[in-house]
């Protein structure tokens, strides 16, 4: 499948001066040489924690800012230097309620940013009133925004995003400030935007949404990238161990030994809390153990028994704590 | 064209939606013709004249600058701050169209506001305009107001990189004022800082409006307005090219979204 973006040794650097009089450069090393590709049609997801680069790399491939050095390429074209190529092929949708007109309609926004697309007028007003049914926004459409929720001006964000029903779109946590519902249209329209053939690149905090929605993922870390592959692969980077948390109103070491000596369990944790005792054992992802678990514990009583298979959020948590 | 036109009303309606219009009409009216009285008294007592033409013509030309300079100058400004200024950089439009779309309107209510800013300057201050050619008056306003358009232009383009640009739009504003020639006699200024009063729009625009209050030099005075529309081309020219050199500075420095 063709490649519609491509990073290469991709590097930011960023300046900060400090001092009044002595004046004392620092250099920040946002973006310390990521590389990979985004295929056409995928969902691409960015993970990493505040401040890891991600944002800054979003940046760079939408054109605002140029990379220290490396390559950054969108369609093919560099993203400075030859945005031009291609500025009418990508777009954005950050979180937040920055970027709108807070004193124009939603529509009159929508006609604004139409505009910064030469879009033609009869094409403009079609997509606008499409752009506002499929956001949720169609009744508030002669509105001014400035009396919008925080909710609403996001649905306003995600349809100025889509307003030149772009090829590629970057999302840097766009469900950020969104209520359930909100959340829940903006992972449906991201789906259908992937029916519909477009390329997506999103960054989020929330891990389970990438889970969801992502193809391939990339974890980065204070610039680097950490790991990269399918939801599921990912997964497997860490051993393929599963965890059962059990909580019980009393429980004695010898029984513990017992749990600790069974196959496949690697080990045991005991924790005291409001409930009573917690049992966290871990094991390998493919063994059956509850049945061998619950025997051992015969006679003792069970206050709650939860299985939990391995998450993004494990994954991702391993994965930053190992590259610190 | 009708596109230029559908966003520069938007972007009108963006600057001036939160008022009302009784707002609007005292924040273009009031508000410029007390500076301009205030300059006005300044000279009548400074000079001992009652003849307060010059300076009834220099401040109304003068009254552009609220609007020129301050709406205008501050157009990138404005959108960093808000954070829009991505959803302009990345579109394919002209960075320098956006200020012109945004001017367009403001360029109007300019010379609206200096023609009219001298018509009520002139009552009150007992400036006899009756013997001038008042289209002609309003010619050299549009001549004018083209040029400072253009002056606006050139300083927006400092909007893209940095975050400084009510100090750099004030002192501008406090230049045209001493070096426009409409408060103080170029002659009277140093040799060397007479240069900066050729340099800047407005300057030959006010000459040739005080020209019309006695006999004229024909030649003289369209020389001027050739010269003030000159003034104003460059700097159309140069903002062009500081625009997309401010931009390339903004993407490399980092400085679009610092504020």
């Amino acid at each position: 499948m063709q490649n519609l973006i491509e990073l290469k040794d991709l590097k930011r650097e960023f300046v900060i001066t400090k001092g009044w009089i002595k004046r004392k450069k620092e250099i920040v090393k946002a973006v310390d040489g990521i590389s990979f590709e985004v295929k056409k049609g995928e969902i691409f997801g960015l993970l990493g924690q505040n401040g890891a680069g991600k944002t800054t790399i979003i940046k760079m491939l939408i054109t605002l800012l140029a990379p220290s050095s490396g390559t950054c390429k969108v369609l093919g074209y560099n993203t400075y230097g030859e945005e031009k190529e291609f500025r009418d092929k990508i777009n954005f949708i950050f979180g937040g309620e920055m970027g709108v007109y807070k004193r124009l309609s939603a529509r009159d926004n929508l006609k604004y940013f139409a505009n910064l697309y030469y879009m033609d007028e009869a094409k403009a007003n079609k997509q606008i009133d499409k752009l506002l049914e499929l956001v949720d926004l169609k009744n508030k459409a002669d509105v001014l925004v400035e009396t919008f929720s925080k909710g609403m001006v996001q649905r306003l964000q995600i349809a100025r995003g889509l307003i030149n029903d772009p090829e590629i779109i970057f999302m840097d946590e766009p469900t950020i400030g969104l209520d359930p519902l909100g959340a829940k249209i903006l992972r449906n329209i991201i789906r259908k935007l992937k029916t519909d053939g477009k390329t997506i690149m999103l960054t989020t905090h929330y891990l389970y949404e990438a889970d969801e929605l992502c193809d391939r993922i990339a974890i980065i870390n204070n610039g680097h990238l950490v790991a990269l592959g399918t939801p599921q692969e990912l997964r497997n980077i860490i051993s393929g161990m599963n965890t059962i948390e059990i909580v019980l109103e009393k429980v004695t070491n010898e029984t513990i030994d017992v749990i600790e000596k069974l196959e496949s369990v690697r080990s045991v944790e005991k924790a005291d809390t409001d409930k009573g005792i917690k049992l966290i054992i871990k094991y390998l992802e493919d063994a059956d153990i509850s049945g061998n678990i619950l025997n051992s514990l015969s006679g003792l009583k069970i206050l709650s028994f939860n299985q939990k298979e391995l998450t993004l959020e494990d994954v991702y948590i391993k994965l930053v704590e190992a590259s610190r | 064209m009708k596109r230029f036109i559908n966003q520069a009303w938007l972007s009108f309606k963006i600057r001036y939606a939160a008022i009302s219009f009784e707002e609007f009409l005292l924040l273009e009216s009031l508000y410029p013709l007390i500076t301009l009285a205030f300059y006005c008294i300044l000279a009548a007592y400074s000079f001992n004249t009652n003849n307060l033409a010059k300076w009834v013509v220099g401040n109304s030309f003068l009254l552009c600058t609220n609007i020129c300079i301050f709406a205008l100058g501050s157009a990138f400004d404005e959108e960093r701050y808000t954070g829009r200024i991505r959803s302009i950089i990345i579109s394919p439009v002209s960075k320098l169209l956006i200020v012109l779309e945004k001017g367009f309107f403001p360029a109007i209510i300019s010379v609206i506001t200096v023609f009219f800013g001298f018509m009520i300057g002139s009552l009150i201050f007992n400036v006899d305009f009756t013997s001038i050619n008042l289209w002609l008056f309003l010619f050299v306003i549009i001549v004018g107001m083209f040029s400072m358009t253009g002056f606006s232009l050139f300083l927006s383009s400092f909007g893209l990189i940095t975050d400084s640009m009510h100090f750099i739009l004030n002192l501008v504003a406090n230049i045209l004022i001493i070096f426009s020639g409409a408060n103080f006699p170029i002659t009277q200024l140093p040799q060397t800082l007479q240069v900066i009063s050729k340099i800047i729009p407005l300057t030959r625009s006010i000459e040739s409006a005080n020209m019309l209050f006695g006999g004229y030099d024909t030649y003289k005075f369209v020389w001027l307005l050739l010269e003030e529309m000159l003034v104003g081309i460059i700097f159309y020219v140069i903002s062009y090219f500081v625009i997309k050199i401010a931009e390339k500075t903004a993407k490399k420095n980092a400085t679009l979204e610092l504020f």
